[in-house]
């Protein structure tokens, strides 16, 4: 059975549909064949360029094969600061397919952002270059009737420069300066969105707007056929209300854990600030993806330095109190003896 | 299930300083047979009605509106940074000189004041446009009119706006063609209307870009790459 359950959709933007211009937003999910991990990734193509939606749409699928090629790695090999120099590679690789595209050393007309994940069973990581947005969280029972999805937010926010239509894309010489890479390790439901798709999703592209990703989730957690929960994803996003927050291309990829649509309770999210995730540098052993087995060892492994602490403290209790009892006993041995000596002498002397 | 909440105006905003030439020439009747005056008064109608219809523009535009001339016989600022929701329409009157230096530097200030109100509001923004439009004589002294050249042309090469020059019919262009690196657009036939549902269309169509290229608009030459 999958672990995760994924829905996306990219719709065209009224801006686009009114004046001929291609939808420019593209995506790629891809389920690896044992359901152990999950690859999402979509890319906006900029509205500047003549090509983006070509650009957009290579970068989509050359990243998320991409990222399950680094799946199968992680199987066999404990995450470490290598995933950074993986990442890094496989990028230059997209590079190259869109120059061979292009046929041209300048991807100008091709430019495009990338917001990437890849989630195992026990965590993932953010990839991210330029706009758009990755949020998510983990769920917890509040009571039986009721789960937050609120618990332990995490983000990748947008990247512009001053102006808000302003942005950096993969595609630029300069990319390796807007990488980042987020590990996750607490996640039972992530939303990926282009800026048109956080224009719905997120308020001010800062925080999820509960308004509307508790009734997605909720939709869509109920829903076991995957080609339903694309068609409802694709149909909340041309919604004509929708059109009323952003004239932009609308692209959202989601995922969450199956188990989220087996609980049978209502979500909610209340919002705390959000931890913002980001710019962590390379991702340290460890960071991601620890399997059940290793976090419990980690545990074991806090218990008994508790226990060895606890043994520490008591034992040196132990030996000031019992340093405290010889000395007050030596000194009231000695006071007695001295008193003792002082009343003899006397009783000497009155004997004289 | 809860309905999907599609609220909010979390939108970013693009700020627009129209620079309106009221001045005693703009009372001159046209091929219309209206005057210069009238026709530009009828557009600030149409830019109105042109947002409301255009429901992404509606949540994005911001105006403020300077005028140059009329009953003050100054360049004053008419309407301060108003969301396009909030705002409607309203006849100027023409009269007096037209020291239009003097209205683009307030102009270039107020955009700048509008990016510091939204960045103090946290609301993201789009690069603003500043537009002007005239008949082309300015009755600044030189320094006043240098000023403003070097100004407009300062801001435009640092990306702080978006200069549009628009001549009405009959104006001369000589001037109006220092102020911008673009070509100002010779409005045949007043057609501020188009011009309004112009401006509107192509904000919403804005999509993204970044810094030293140019936004494919949908058409009117000799804009059609304009740099946001």
């Amino acid at each position: 059975m999958p672990s995760w359950l994924s829905a996306s959709a990219s719709v065209i933007g009224t801006g686009h549909s009114a004046s001929g211009v291609p939808c420019q937003d593209s995506h790629c999910c891809i389920q690896r064949g044992d359901d152990k991990w999950l690859a999402m990734v979509i890319s906006d193509g900029a509205g500047t360029a003549k090509y983006s939606d070509m650009g957009a749409n290579l970068v989509a699928k050359s990243f998320a094969h991409s990222l399950i090629a680094l799946s199968h790695r992680i199987d066999h090999r404990e995450p470490g600061a290598w995933i950074n120099d993986f990442v890094i590679g496989r990028i230059l690789k997209t590079r190259d397919e869109l120059r061979s595209l292009a046929k041209s050393e300048s991807l100008k007309e091709y430019h495009c952002t990338l917001v990437a994940c890849l989630l195992g069973e026990a965590g993932g990581f953010i990839i991210h270059i330029g706009d758009g947005a990755a949020f998510g969280g983990a769920a917890k029972a509040i009571d039986s009737t009721k789960c937050s999805l609120s618990d332990h937010l995490f983000s990748s926010p947008p990247e512009n420069g001053e102006y808000s239509n302003e942005t950096f894309f993969i595609t630029e010489g300069d990319w390796i300066k807007h990488l980042r890479i987020t590990p996750i390790s607490n996640a039972d439901w992530i939303v990926l969105g282009t800026d048109g798709g956080t224009a719905l999703a997120m308020v001010a592209d800062r925080d999820p707007k509960p308004g509307f990703v508790v009734p997605l989730i909720t939709s869509l957690a109920y829903e076991k056929d995957l080609d339903a929960r694309n068609a409802k994803l694709a149909e909340i996003l041309a919604d004509a209300q929708a059109d009323r927050l952003t004239s932009d291309d609308k692209t959202i990829c989601l995922a969450f854990r199956k188990s989220l649509g087996e609980l049978n309770t209502q979500f909610v999210m209340p919002l705390p600030t959000i931890t913002q995730a980001q710019n962590k540098g390379p991702i340290e052993k460890n960071s991601i993806g620890k399997s059940t087995q290793q976090n419990i060892t980690s545990l074991q492994n806090k218990l008994k330095r508790k226990i060895l602490w606890k043994v520490q403290v008591t034992r040196k209790v132990m030996i000031i109190t019992i340093g405290l009892i010889s000395a007050i006993s030596v000194a009231t041995w000695v006071f007695m003896n001295y008193e003792n000596a002082d009343v003899r002498q006397i009783h000497k002397g009155d004997g004289k | 299930m809860g309905a999907i909440d599609y609220s909010g105006n979390p939108n970013q905003r693009t700020p627009c300083v129209l620079v309106l030439d009221a001045s005693g020439s703009m009372a001159q009747t046209v091929s219309s047979g209206k005057t210069r005056m009238d026709e530009l008064n009828a557009g600030i109608a149409a830019l109105e009605s042109a947002l409301r219809q255009d429901d992404a523009a509606l949540v994005r535009v911001q105006l403020a509106i300077v005028t140059v001339g009329g009953p003050t016989n100054d360049a004053e600022i008419m309407l301060d940074w108003t969301d396009a929701t909030d705002f409607s329409a309203f006849p100027i009157r023409c009269d007096g000189a037209t020291p239009l230096g003097k209205g683009v530097r307030l102009a270039l200030n107020l955009a700048e004041q509008g990016k510091q109100n939204l960045r103090a509001a946290g609301i993201s923004y789009t690069r603003p446009w500043v537009m002007i439009i005239s008949d082309g004589e300015p009755t600044d002294d030189n320094d006043e009119w240098n000023a403003a050249v070097s100004e407009t042309k300062a801001a435009e090469q640092t990306k702080k706006v978006e200069i549009f020059p628009i001549g009405v019919e009959g104006a001369d262009l000589s001037k109006l063609k220092e102020l911008s690196t673009k070509p100002p657009l010779m409005l045949s036939g007043m057609k501020f209307k188009e011009l309004f549902v112009w401006l509107s269309s192509s904000l919403s169509a804005a999509s993204r870009s970044r810094p030293g290229e140019t936004l494919q608009l949908p058409s009117t030459d000799p804009w059609r790459n304009v740099g946001l």
